[in-house]
């Protein structure tokens, strides 16, 4: 007799990788092949549902169609790892951009790497700004090991196409500002998060979205590589005063490792 | 028993509900239908933002019963304990009247299949569930409710009528019974079972809810019909007469319009709600005629 983990494993096998032989094996009845694809259709159907309610710009410069078989690829190569699908889809953008159908669009990864960014911030917890109390708090030796943790909506990307523009045209369903973008304008720096009136993307300078990221990712301050230009604390004022700030972590001397949480 | 007493583990009035879902946020908030509880699937509320500010606000009018699809509780591997915790912080936020998954499965190597899988009907699968129906009660300090499954497929190797399964479950670990009426109907179609045979095995005072959901009917190539549980349309007139007989069995039992493909308009399921509470209404004229 199939021991459970056995049977399991045919299902899976059938499911994602169409090869029902093991698995048809072990059923009674008549017309397996049908009966099973009544589970590997919904399996199938739900994980590309899934991706186009995060990727609705991607499916709309592609097509339905052409979707639906990347998705399912992706589905079938990657498929979730958690029973909980709105985290469903991160890397469909390196996907795509080794996906060789898709080669003749090569804007396309970026623009699902700001969906995702986008779907991120969506779905994030509602986490509470940092109370600016407890960095007052901090003595003059402290404040240079702070390292800080982003409100887990943030996201800090640069893209080389002007995906957002992109992204905007297709929203809008604005045909001739789609038109109108050029593809080549070079690379863009994005700031994506949710606020209270919902997810805005914005555009940042390169040196200020460099400065941006290192505190947004939890470098030290003492570690930040920051431009000559850019006015470190009050980039960090802006941050705080955004919300985008959820929480530090106090930095060994070293840098290497946290020593303290907040509490 | 009381048809007006919930069962224990549950805070879910012996009404008629529906299942709640995105489309009918606004809707439920903007029209306040006279609906004394509702359902939603867990696993759409584990993120913040405004599924979770909706529900808060619908949450303060009624009831909530939370039901899972993803804790795969047949998983041969073991439940994701990180999976319960999610489940966890949801009820925690929303202090649901009640709390299920179902008799199946959708984990395997660490990869999730979003449908309910069938499980072979075996003394290690009920072991299993058996064991992760404890797991989950234990950890969520609760009575679970477990619901019976529709399926299209049966394993060789089953030794146990799915009936027999879900009751031993029951029994071994005090969990309460959600008894989807047209999964019965469905699978006793799909698999030549007795429907009525099968709701006659089912422990009475285990019954905590009551689903009832449309189905589709599709014809193989072979010839063989199947009926497929897509909960893409009305309760149709064969699961209504089956409900009315659960009842009859059961008494009256919180009842649940679900509606997941081609949602209608909220109206059309509070209309279904409506038809469920007449029976629920006449089983409590029965009872109290018979209390006479």
């Amino acid at each position: 007799m199939p021991t459970l983990l056995e049977t399991q494993r045919a299902a899976r096998v059938s499911l994602l990788d169409n090869d029902s032989r093991r698995l048809e094996a072990l059923l009674s009845g008549s017309d397996h092949a049908s009966c099973v694809d009544i589970y590997r259709n919904t399996v199938l159907f739900g994980l590309v549902k899934t991706l186009q309610l995060s990727y609705p710009v991607v499916e709309r410069l592609v097509g339905a169609d052409f979707f639906a078989a990347a998705a399912e690829e992706f589905a079938r190569v990657q498929p979730p790892l958690l029973a909980y699908l709105d985290r469903y889809g991160d890397g469909f953008d390196a996907f795509l951009r080794d996906f060789a159908p898709a080669s003749s669009v090569p804007y396309l990864a970026d623009v699902a790497r700001l969906e995702w960014a986008i779907n991120v911030a969506l779905h994030a917890p509602d986490d509470a700004p940092l109370d600016l109390r407890k960095l007052e708090d901090l003595a003059l030796e402290e404040q240079a090991r702070v390292s800080f943790a982003a409100n887990p909506s943030v996201s800090t990307i640069a893209l080389s196409y002007p995906a957002d523009a992109l992204w905007r045209a297709v929203v809008d369903r604005d045909d001739d500002a789609l038109a109108g973008v050029d593809i080549d304008s070079g690379p863009v720096w994005l700031l994506i998060e949710r606020g209270d009136a919902g997810v805005t993307i914005a555009r940042m300078e390169r040196d200020e979205w460099t400065v941006a990221r290192q505190i947004l990712s939890g470098v030290a301050l003492s570690a930040l590589n920051t431009p000559d230009q850019i006015d470190l604390p009050e980039e960090i004022a802006r941050h705080l005063a955004a919300g985008r700030i959820a929480s530090f972590t106090l930095r060994a001397p070293d840098q290497s490792s946290t020593t303290e949480d907040t509490p | 028993m009381s048809p007006t007493t919930a069962k224990e583990g549950s805070l879910i009035p012996v009404k008629a509900g529906i299942g709640l879902r995105f489309q009918h946020h606004q809707a439920v908030l903007d029209t306040h239908p006279a609906v004394s509880w509702m359902e939603v699937h867990t696993e759409n509320y584990m993120g913040g933002g405004s599924p979770l500010r909706y529900l808060d606000l619908i949450r303060q009018e009624r009831p909530i019963s939370l039901h899972g699809v993803g804790l795969s509780l047949g998983s041969a591997e073991g439940l994701d304990v990180e999976h319960l915790k999610r489940i966890q912080m949801v009820a925690e936020r929303i202090a649901p009247g009640m709390m299920s998954e179902h008799l199946a499965w959708n984990v395997v190597d660490g990869a999730y299949l979003p449908d309910l899988l069938p499980l072979p009907m075996t003394e290690e699968a009920l072991d299993v569930v058996c064991r992760h129906v404890d797991q989950t009660q234990s950890f969520l300090k609760r009575r679970f409710f477990i619901e019976n499954p529709s399926t299209y497929v049966q394993f060789k190797h089953s030794t146990i009528p799915e009936w027999e399964f879900i009751a031993a479950v029951a029994a071994r670990t005090g969990c309460g019974i959600l008894c989807d009426v047209n999964n019965i109907y469905v699978s006793a179609q799909n698999h030549g079972w007795d429907a009525v045979r099968y709701l006659a095995a089912l422990p009475a005072e285990a019954i905590g809810e009551i689903h009832l959901a449309g189905h589709s009917v599709r014809n193989l190539p072979n010839g063989r019909t199947i009926r497929i549980d897509d909960h893409g349309s009305k309760v149709c007139d064969e699961v209504w007469s089956l409900y009315r007989a659960a009842i009859q069995r059961f008494g009256a039992v919180p009842t649940l319009i679900e509606w997941d493909n081609d949602v209608p308009p909220l109206d059309v399921l509070l209309a279904e709600a409506t038809r469920a509470q007449a029976i629920l209404d006449e089983a409590a004229e029965d009872g109290n005629a018979d209390a006479a």
